[in-house]
C-alpha cells in the first residue's frame, strides 16, 4: 500500500526525469570531454608505438649494425633487411624495409635492438596516397629519425 | 749432527772443481756401479728404503718414482730439472754454481738405474751466464775423465749428458712443459695420464727430477742404506736445502736436517732484519700458502709439520716478513708473477690470473670495495684444481691463504683506502 | 667394462674417454677444444664433470675411464665448475653477437646460454688483440678468439701443414699465422668450421645474411672425383656459403677450399644468360623457347647434307651422369658416334684396352689399409686436397708414400721417396722399376691425371701395367674432372656405348675429331679456352666447320667469335644431377637455386631435343632408374686389360713441356671462383727451366722454344735445379700463347 502511494508521488512529480534532466544541466556547465580531432589531441604516453624511425648517433653515424634481430622479431613479418659490409668494414644494411600494413605496432622490434636504432615514435597519422607506399625505406626511416630524436630523447628520459 | 750433502763444497776454495769433488769422495759411488756392475733394481731399492723426497715441490719419493719405468729395452730418459724459477728459491743454482760434479753424478746413477742412455740438464735461461757455463765445464771434465759418454771406464755402459738453456718461462720449470721445450715445442704442460714415466720426451718413458734431488743421489749411494733416513731429526727423514730471503739479517742457503724448528733456521738467517716482529712466512716459494709468524714460531720445517698449519714445504724457499710489510702489495706483487707467467693454455688461469691482478692492482690503487674481497676468493676457488698443471692452483693458494689469514688488512685497505701498517 | 653416467649404466671400451662414451649415448657436455678428429689438449676445461672420489671436477674429453667410475654431468659440483669455466671464457670475449656472423650458430653462445650465469662480475678491461689478413677466405676477428687451438691442431694433424700457432703467453695469447698473410693450405677453409666462435670467419660470407636466414642444400662437388658432399647455405636464392656434409666414408667432416668457395664460379659476370644464334655474322638473341627447336634444325640439316660422321661432339666430364646419359643416348640414336669427353687428352690408343671406366681400385676409407702407396704423376695436394687428409691419416697407421713426377711438388703429409724424372725418363724407369721396399705387401699404384695429358699416354700406361705387376700392386686411377667415370660407363666415348660395351665401328676421338674437318661441332658445358688439349687446334677446326653448337653455361671470346648456337645451359647448382665418383660411388642432389629464367636445365635441353625427334622422352626419375640399372651390372674393381703391343721407347732427346696447373684452375667454375683465384696457389705465373736448357741456350735472357713450327719467346723464366733434365715447366696462371697446347715435346731454337 505504502510502496504503491510513493511510486505514484514520484510519477506525478516526475523526479526522475528532474533527476536525469539535472545530471545534463550539470554537464552544460562544465568543460566538455569531447576532443575535437584534428584540431584537438589526446595526450600521448611516452611509451606510444607509432610510425617507426631509425636513429643515428650524435656525430650523424646510423645506429643500425643489421644484426637482424628485429627482422626475426617480428610476429608479422613486416620488416625486410639486407646486410653488407661497408667500405670502411663495418657492418650495414643496404635495405631496411618496413610494410606498414603488416606492422602490428607491437615494439618487439625496438625491444630486440641491441643499439636502440630502431624505435616506434609517437607519429600516428600518417597515410599513403599509393598502396606502393605503405613499404617505407631505410632512408625514410632515417630520416623520420633525423625529425624526431629531439622528442625520441625526452620520451626516453620521461621513462628514466 | 752436521751433516752437508748439496753444499759440502761450498766452502772450498775452487768448489766446482773436479778435485774439490773427488776429495769429498765424488765419483766413488759411480766407479763402484759400474765396475762392479750393480743391478739397477739394488739403486732403486737403496733410494726407495733411503726416503729421499723430490725436492721440487711435491715432494714425492724418488724411489718410487723410479719404479714406475717400465722395465723393457727401450730408449728411455733422464731430464734434470734445472729450470729453477720458483720466487723465493735459490738452492739449485747455487748447486750449478758450486757443486756441478755431484748433479753429473747423480744423473749418471739416476740415468743407469732406470736404463737411460740420455740425459739432459734442462737449465734455466737466466743461468745462461754462469751457472751454464760453470755447468759445461764441469761436464767437459767429465767428458775427459770418461765418466760421461761412450763405453764409460771401459764398462760398456754409455750414458750421454746434454745440457739445455730454457727462455725464460717459469712455466717450463713444471716437468711436461719441460718435456715440450725440450722436444723444441712452445713450453706448455701436458695433459696427465699418461705420465712421463710412460710417455714423456719424444713419446719415450722418461724420468724427471729435481737437481737437488740428484745431487743428494751419490753421498746417499755412498753410505749406508739407513745413513740418509736419520739424519733427519725426529720423525723426519732426510735433509733439505733452505733459501732463506726477506726481511732476514743474513739471507741465504742453508741445508739442514728436517725436522728442525723454524726458530733454528730463523736464527742461522740472523734473525729478523732489525730485530723487528715476525709478521709472516711461505716457507715453500711463493706458491705454497703464506703462514702467520707466530704460528710459524711453533712448526719445524719438515713436510708434515708445515702441512699441519696448511701450508707445504714446497721448494724450500723461505720467505719471511717483519711487521712493517703491507700484504696487499705483496699479495698483488704475487700474483702478477702468475698473471705474467701463465702459458695460456687452459681457460681458468690464463683469464683468472688477469682478473686477480687486476682486481689488486685496484684495490691498492684504491678503488676496490668489500664484495671485491669475496670476489678474489670465489675467482681463486674457482681456478683451484681446474687446470692442466699446477700453476692454476699456485696462484689462487696464495689469494686464499692471505685472504685467510690477513683479512682484516684487506678489509682495512678497501676501508680506508691506504695500508695498514704505514 | 661397465661405468655410470647419471647413475645410468652404460658400456665402454677401456681406451675410451668419458667424453667418448657420453657422446655415443647422447649425453650431452658442453665442450671448445674437444673434436672427435683431432688430439685431445684438455685446455678448454668445459667439460669439466664430477667423477665420485675424486676432490675436483676432471675434463671429460681426456680422463680415460675405470672400471665402475661414477659420473655425473648435472650435480652440483659439475655445474659450478662448468659455469665457472663459462664465466671465465666470457670475461675476455667482445659479446659482439650482433655484428658477428657466428651467431645463431656460435658454440659460445650456445653453451653460455645453457651453462653460463646471466652477468659478469667483470670490470676490468677486456683484451684486444689487432686484426691481421691472413688469406682472401677467411677474415679474423681475433679479439673473440677463445684459444681451443682447434685451428692449430687441425693444420698439424689433419691439413699436414702448420700455419697457425699460438704466440705470447697468459691472458695475451694469440692465435696467429706465422707469417702475415701466410695461411695457404689447400684445406685452410676447415678452420672456419672448426673455431667455434666467430674468430675464424668465413670471408665470402661476411655479413651477407644471418644463420637463421639460411636454407641448408645437400649437393656434392663437381671440382674433383673424390665427390666431397656439401650443404649449400641458400639466402634469397643465392649460394651464399658452404659447409661440409659429414660423410665418414668420402669428407668426413672436412671440405677443400675449391668444393668450399668453387660455387663463386657460379656468379661470374661472363656467365650466359641468353640464347644466341648467329645471323649474318652476328651473334642475335633468341627466345629461350626457340633456340632447341632451332639447334635440332641445325643438327637435322647437317645430317642430311652431310653423313653423321661428320658431326663431332664434346662434352666435358664435369657435366652430370643425367646430362651424359641424354647426351649419347640423342646422338647414338641420330646415327651420330663421333662422341668424347677426354678433351684435354691427346693419345687415344690405350683406349681398347682401358678398363670399363678409371677408377681407384678400392674405397678412399681403405686407403691406410695398403702399406704402401704409389703416386704417379699426381699432386695430391693441389688436385685431390680432401685426400690430404686421407694420407696423412694412412700415414700415421704406417703407410708408406712414393711419388712419381715430373716436377719436385710439396705435398702435406710425409712422402718416403720422391722420383723427380722427365716423361723420357720415367718411361724407361718403369720398364724395369723393381721398387723393392714395396716388394710383396699390399700396394696400391695410384695413376694421376697429369699422365693423361702426355702424348705418348699409351706407351705409358703399359709402362705402369708392367711396374705394378712387378711389384704386385693394385692400380687405381684419379681422374681430371669430377664425372670421368660417368664418362667413360655412359657412353661418352667413341669406342664404347652405355655400360661400356664395345662398338665395332667406333667414331672419331677426341683429337681425330679436332684433325678431320667436321662440318659440324657440337659442345656440351666446356670451356673451349681451357678444356681443350690444344686450343690452336680446336680453333683451327671450328673456323673451318659450317656449324659450331655450344651448349654453355659461360660466354668465353671463342665462344662469342666461332659460335652459331649458343644454348645458356645450367650449372651444376641450378639443376637436378648426379657424379659418380672414383670409388664409382653414384650420388645425386637436387637443384639449390632457381637460375636466370632464360637459362635451361642441361638436362631439359637435352631431353626437348629428344623429344623433338621423337625419341623417348625422361623425366630425371627414369634417367636415374635408367643409371641405376646400368650401374649395377657395373664391376668398379675390373682390371686394364694388356695389350700385347710393343711399344718403342722414344729415345730422343727432345725437351718436355709440361703444364702446372694450379689447384683453382682445374675446371670452368673453379676457374671463375673470385676469391679462390686471389690466392697465392693461383698467383703462381712462372715458367721453370731446366738447368741443362739453359746451359744449352746461347741466348741467356730469351729462350726460343720452337712447338708446331712456332717459336715462342720466353724471357721470364726461373732455372730450377730441382727440375729433371730437359724440362720446361710452365704454371697454368702463366697467359702466355706458350700455354697453348699443354704437356708436349718442343725442340729449342739456339
Amino acid at each position: 500500500m505504502i510502496d504503491k502511494t510513493k511510486k505514484m508521488i514520484k510519477s506525478l512529480f516526475l523526479v526522475e526525469i528532474v533527476k536525469g534532466l539535472s545530471i545534463t544541466g550539470k554537464k552544460l556547465f562544465k568543460k566538455p570531454i569531447t576532443v575535437q580531432y584534428p584540431e584537438e589531441k589526446t595526450p600521448q604516453s611516452s611509451r606510444f608505438r607509432g610510425l617507426h624511425a631509425l636513429r643515428r648517433y650524435p656525430n650523424g653515424e646510423e645506429r643500425c649494425i643489421g644484426c637482424k634481430l628485429c627482422e626475426a622479431v617480428c610476429p608479422a613479418l613486416a620488416i625486410s633487411i639486407d646486410t653488407e659490409m661497408r667500405s670502411d668494414g663495418t657492418r650495414r644494411t643496404k635495405k631496411y624495409d618496413i610494410d606498414l600494413f603488416k606492422c602490428v605496432y607491437c615494439g618487439f622490434c625496438e625491444e630486440a635492438c641491441p643499439v636502440d636504432a630502431i624505435v616506434e615514435t609517437k607519429i600516428f597519422e600518417f597515410h599513403f596516397e599509393d598502396r606502393n607506399e605503405k613499404v617505407i625505406n631505410k632512408n625514410d626511416l632515417l630520416k623520420i629519425g633525423d625529425l624526431y630524436e629531439r622528442e625520441e630523447l625526452k620520451d626516453r628520459k620521461n621513462l628514466g | 749432527m752436521n751433516v752437508k750433502i748439496c753444499t759440502e763444497t761450498f766452502e772450498s776454495n775452487k768448489p766446482a772443481s773436479l778435485a774439490t769433488y773427488l776429495k769429498y769422495g765424488g765419483y766413488e759411488a759411480w766407479k763402484k756401479i759400474i765396475t762392479e756392475k750393480t743391478p739397477k733394481s739394488s739403486i732403486v731399492e737403496k733410494i726407495k728404503n733411503s726416503g729421499l723426497r723430490g725436492k721440487g715441490g711435491a715432494g714425492f719419493l724418488t724411489g718410487l718414482k723410479w719404479s714406475f719405468i717400465p722395465l723393457e729395452n727401450k730408449q728411455k730418459y733422464l731430464v734434470c730439472n734445472s729450470d729453477e724459477s720458483e720466487p723465493g728459491t735459490c738452492k739449485d743454482r747455487d748447486i750449478l754454481r758450486y757443486n756441478p760434479h755431484s748433479i753429473i753424478e747423480g744423473m749418471l746413477i739416476a740415468s743407469y738405474a732406470i736404463g737411460a742412455s740420455v740425459a739432459y740438464n734442462y737449465l734455466r735461461g737466466e743461468f745462461i751466464d754462469e751457472q751454464k757455463r760453470v755447468f759445461d765445464e764441469a761436464l767437459k771434465i767429465a767428458y775427459q775423465e770418461n765418466l760421461v759418454g761412450k763405453d764409460i771406464l771401459s764398462s760398456s755402459v754409455s750414458i750421454d749428458i746434454y745440457s739445455l738453456i730454457g727462455a725464460g718461462a717459469y712455466i717450463v720449470g713444471e716437468e711436461t712443459a719441460m718435456l715440450e721445450s725440450i722436444e723444441g715445442k712452445r713450453g706448455m704442460p701436458r695433459i696427465k695420464p699418461p705420465f712421463p714415466a710412460i710417455k714423456g720426451l719424444f713419446g719415450k718413458p722418461t724420468i724427471i727430477n729435481n737437481t737437488e734431488t740428484l745431487a743428494s743421489v751419490p753421498k746417499i749411494m755412498r753410505n749406508e742404506p739407513d745413513w740418509y733416513k736419520n739424519i733427519g731429526i725426529g720423525d723426519s727423514e732426510g735433509i733439505k736445502m733452505f733459501c732463506t730471503s726477506g726481511h732476514l739479517e743474513k739471507p741465504g742457503n742453508y741445508e739442514i736436517p728436517l725436522g728442525t724448528p723454524f726458530r733454528d733456521l730463523l736464527e742461522l738467517s740472523g734473525g729478523v732484519l732489525n730485530k723487528g716482529e715476525l709478521k709472516a712466512v711461505i716457507p715453500g716459494g711463493s706458491s705454497v700458502p703464506v703462514v702467520k709468524g707466530e704460528t710459524m714460531l711453533q712448526l719445524n720445517m719438515d713436510y708434515e709439520s708445515i702441512s699441519s698449519a696448511g701450508s707445504m714445504l714446497g721448494s724450500g724457499g723461505v720467505i719471511v716478513m717483519d711487521h712493517t710489510t703491507c700484504m696487499v702489495s705483496v699479495l698483488q706483487r704475487i700474483s702478477r708473477f702468475y698473471y705474467a707467467e701463465s702459458c695460456g693454455q687452459c681457460t681458468p688461469c690464463r683469464e683468472g690470473t688477469g682478473w686477480l691482478y687486476k682486481m689488486l692492482t685496484n684495490i691498492l690503487e684504491g678503488k676496490g670495495t668489500i664484495s671485491d674481497l669475496d670476489t678474489l676468493n670465489r675467482i681463486a676457488s674457482q681456478i683451484e684444481g681446474h687446470c692442466i698443471c699446477a700453476l692454476g692452483d699456485a696462484a689462487a693458494m696464495p689469494v686464499r691463504s692471505f685472504l685467510k689469514n690477513f683479512w682484516h688488512e684487506f678489509e682495512y685497505y678497501v676501508d680506508k683506502k691506504q695500508s695498514m701498517v704505514s | 667394462m661397465k661405468i655410470y653416467i647419471n647413475n645410468i649404466e652404460y658400456d665402454a671400451n677401456p681406451d675410451e674417454t668419458i667424453i667418448q662414451v657420453a657422446d655415443r649415448n647422447n649425453i650431452k657436455i658442453p665442450r671448445f677444444c674437444y673434436h672427435k678428429h683431432l688430439s685431445v689438449v684438455a685446455s678448454c676445461r668445459m667439460c669439466l664433470v664430477e667423477i665420485e672420489g675424486v676432490k675436483f671436477a676432471q675434463p671429460a674429453c681426456s680422463t680415460p675411464i675405470k672400471e665402475d667410475m661414477r659420473i655425473s654431468t648435472k650435480s652440483s659440483k659439475t655445474k659450478e665448475a662448468q659455469k665457472s669455466t663459462m664465466e671465465f671464457l666470457l670475461i675476455n670475449h667482445p659479446l659482439d653477437c650482433p655484428i658477428c656472423d657466428q651467431a645463431g650458430e656460435c658454440e659460445l653462445q650456445d653453451v653460455s646460454l645453457k651453462h653460463g650465469d646471466d652477468h659478469s662480475k667483470y670490470l676490468e678491461f677486456k683484451r684486444v688483440v689487432v686484426d691481421k689478413d691472413i688469406s682472401p677466405l677467411i677474415s679474423t676477428e681475433m679479439t673473440r678468439c677463445i684459444h681451443c687451438s682447434r685451428c692449430v691442431r687441425f693444420g698439424e694433424e689433419v691439413a699436414g701443414n702448420k700455419e697457425l700457432g699460438l704466440i705470447n703467453r697468459g691472458e695475451f695469447t694469440e692465435i696467429r699465422a706465422f707469417i702475415e698473410d701466410g695461411v695457404s693450405s689447400e684445406l685452410s677453409g676447415n678452420m672456419i668450421d672448426l673455431c667455434p666462435v666467430g674468430a675464424l670467419n668465413n670471408k665470402l660470407y661476411s655479413y651477407k645474411a644471418r644463420t637463421w636466414d639460411l636454407k641448408q642444400h645437400p649437393i656434392i662437388s663437381p671440382h674433383d672425383c673424390i665427390g666431397s658432399n656439401i650443404f649449400y647455405h641458400v639466402y634469397n636464392n643465392e649460394i651464399v656459403r658452404a659447409i661440409p656434409k659429414e660423410n665418414s666414408d668420402i669428407n668426413q667432416t672436412w671440405l677443400s677450399d675449391r668444393d668450399r668457395f668453387g660455387y663463386q664460379g657460379i656468379y661470374s659476370k661472363d656467365r650466359c644468360y641468353v640464347s644466341k644464334h648467329r645471323k649474318n655474322k652476328t651473334l642475335e638473341r633468341v627466345d629461350s623457347q626457340d633456340i632447341i627447336k632451332k639447334v635440332n634444325n641445325a643438327i637435322n640439316s647437317s645430317l642430311d647434307k652431310n653423313t653423321s660422321s661428320k658431326i663431332g661432339s664434346f662434352i666435358s666430364a664435369q657435366s652430370t651422369s643425367e646430362e651424359m646419359f641424354l647426351f649419347q643416348n640423342l646422338l647414338r640414336k641420330l646415327g651420330i658416334k663421333n662422341i668424347d669427353h677426354r678433351t684435354n687428352e691427346r693419345d687415344f690408343d690405350y683406349q681398347d684396352t682401358y678398363p670399363l671406366m678409371p677408377s681407384l681400385g678400392c674405397n678412399i676409407n681403405d686407403l691406410s689399409e695398403y702399406d704402401n702407396i704409389i703416386l704417379i704423376g699426381v699432386n695430391i695436394k693441389t688436385e685431390y686436397p680432401i685426400l690430404t687428409v686421407r694420407l696423412n691419416e694412412s700415414v700415421k697407421q704406417d703407410t708408406k708414400i712414393y711419388s712419381y713426377h715430373y716436377f719436385n711438388m710439396d705435398e702435406d703429409f710425409p712422402v718416403e721417396k720422391k722420383f723427380v724424372m722427365n716423361n723420357t725418363d720415367l718411361l724407361s724407369l718403369f720398364q724395369e722399376h723393381t721398387l723393392e721396399s714395396c716388394r710383396n705387401k699390399k700396394n696400391l699404384l695410384v695413376i694421376g691425371p697429369n699422365i693423361t695429358y702426355f702424348s705418348n699416354q699409351s706407351v705409358f700406361l703399359q709402362a705402369l701395367d708392367k711396374f705394378a705387376k712387378n711389384i704386385n700392386s693394385q692400380i687405381g686411377y684419379l681422374t681430371d674432372f669430377c664425372n670421368s667415370t660417368s664418362g667413360w660407363i655412359l657412353g661418352n666415348v667413341p669406342h664404347r656405348t652405355i655400360g661400356g660395351v664395345k662398338l665395332d665401328n667406333p667414331g672419331l676421338n677426341a683429337t681425330e675429331m679436332l684433325e678431320n674437318d667436321l662440318s659440324t661441332l657440337i659442345f656440351y658445358n666446356l670451356d673451349p679456352e681451357n678444356d681443350f688439349h690444344n686450343s690452336s687446334a680446336l680453333i683451327n677446326s671450328l673456323q673451318k666447320s659450317e656449324c659450331n653448337i655450344f651448349f654453355t653455361s659461360y660466354l668465353t671470346p671463342i665462344i662469342e667469335k666461332y659460335a652459331d648456337y649458343i644454348v645458356p645451359i645450367s650449372t651444376y647448382a641450378e639443376s637436378d644431377g648426379s657424379f659418380i665418383n672414383i670409388e664409382g660411388r653414384f650420388q645425386s642432389f637436387n637443384k639449390v637455386i632457381t637460375p636466370n629464367s632464360n637459362v635451361i636445365d642441361g638436362w631439359r635441353a637435352l631431353n626437348e631435343l629428344n623429344i623433338l625427334n621423337n625419341h623417348q622422352a625422361y623425366t630425371i626419375e627414369s634417367i636415374r632408374s635408367e643409371l641405376s640399372s646400368t650401374l649395377s651390372k657395373i664391376d668398379f674393381t675390373s682390371k686394364i686389360l694388356i695389350d700385347k703391343k710393343k711399344y718403342e721407347l722414344d729415345k730422343s732427346t727432345k725437351v718436355h713441356k709440361n703444364s702446372l696447373r694450379h689447384i683453382y684452375s682445374t675446371d670452368q667454375i673453379v676457374r671463375r671462383a673470385k676469391s679462390l683465384n686471389e690466392t697465392i696457389q693461383a698467383n703462381n705465373k712462372s715458367v721453370y727451366v731446366s738447368r741443362d736448357i739453359f746451359d744449352d741456350s746461347e741466348n741467356k735472357k730469351i729462350l726460343k722454344v720452337v712447338e708446331n713450327n712456332r717459336v715462342f719467346k720466353i724471357d721470364n723464366f726461373q732455372i730450377r735445379d730441382d727440375l729433371p733434365s730437359r724440362t720446361i715447366v710452365y704454371s697454368s696462371s702463366f697467359n702466355n700463347k706458350f700455354t697453348e697446347s699443354k704437356s708436349t715435346f718442343v725442340s729449342l731454337k739456339k
